[in-house]
């Protein structure tokens, strides 16, 4: 159903909470569906492309950490194999 | 470590049984050294100097000591020391280790360079069926007196000190003291062309299907380390 119905003044539901209030805001926002649609969008791009610098910044990290692992192995094997000659 | 054993040579016209025993077991092989199953020494024997050197050993107490695969060959390699003298080692006792294309290559190469040689994958003579696993050897070169040029290195050769390893043995004493080994999965390979054929080691050998599944890891990475004129790589 469009525009989206207020939230009922009840005192015993959501109506004094933040996320009534929210709502509303929200729905008196959006009472043209095309403004709805470009912030949906908007939202939506913006969380991939957080979670996406999330997930690039997370694998540096683990491949720098990978990388000084081998290496301190590879550091390891070759000082002992040159200790044994 | 090996080159303990080249100038106890050194210092020594001839160094005696006993005296090899000793040296070695001042080592501590098996608590500083885990994955080294022996210390050895290999002499150099030409054909001409066989049967006197058969005789000599037999007349130290190894009555049915032969130079092992039997057959005549210009010269020999033969394992006359090798510490701990357990009935494993044992097995080791007179092979000419010559013979044997792989163990051969590091021993020419230690013997033209002077320097430490290390082999490639072997299956050691103190193998047996139970946990069986892939070997390699180090070499170094004893010589008579200090050779200047190939052709004397040559001459001058009088044996070999080597000592013999388990590689899965040996990488994980290495790795033991390093918590951080455990976080990946590693595998060794002889060479620097990873193959199952090639691989020494691995911490989790129960995750080796293919060499491309290796490589298709997230996160994977290859070292390649050199020692003893020999590469190996870390993947």
């Amino acid at each position: 159903m469009w525009p989206l119905p207020p939230i009922q003044h009840n005192p015993s539901t959501l109506e004094h909470t933040v996320l009534a209030r929210l709502f509303n805001q929200w729905r008196k926002l959006v009472q043209h569906p095309a403004t709805a649609w470009v912030i949906f969008f908007l939202i939506a791009a913006l969380t991939a492309l957080g979670g996406a610098s999330s997930l690039q910044h997370r694998d540096t990290v683990a491949t720098q950490q990978f990388a000084v692992i081998s290496s301190q192995i590879k550091a390891a094997i070759q000082q002992n194999l040159q200790e044994y000659t | 470590m090996l080159r303990g054993g080249v100038g106890l040579f050194a210092a020594n016209n001839h160094v005696t049984r006993g005296q090899w025993q000793r040296y070695v077991q001042g080592l501590q092989l098996s608590t500083d050294y885990p994955g080294m199953l022996g210390y050895g020494y290999a002499t150099l024997i030409h054909h001409d100097q066989k049967a006197r050197h058969v005789a000599a050993l037999r007349a130290e107490g190894f009555s049915d000591y032969e130079i092992n695969p039997p057959g005549d060959r210009p010269y020999y390699t033969s394992i006359i020391y090798l510490e701990p003298f357990n009935s494993r080692n044992q097995r080791a006792f007179g092979f000419d280790m010559f013979t044997e294309t792989t163990r051969r290559a590091a021993m020419e190469d230690a013997r033209d360079s002077g320097e430490a040689s290390l082999s490639g994958p072997v299956t050691l003579v103190q193998e047996n069926a139970s946990d069986l696993q892939p070997g390699f050897l180090i070499y170094l070169p004893v010589y008579q007196q200090a050779p200047h040029s190939l052709s004397e290195r040559r001459e001058y050769l009088l044996g070999y000190v080597y000592g013999p390893f388990r590689a899965q043995d040996m990488i994980q004493s290495i790795l033991r003291h390093d918590p951080k080994a455990t976080l990946i999965d590693l595998e060794i390979f002889d060479g620097e062309a990873p193959s199952v054929a090639t691989l020494l080691y691995d911490n989790h050998p129960e995750k080796l299907e293919t060499v491309a599944a290796v490589r298709s890891a997230r996160f994977s990475r290859q070292e390649v380390l050199s020692a003893a004129h020999h590469s190996w790589t870390l993947h």
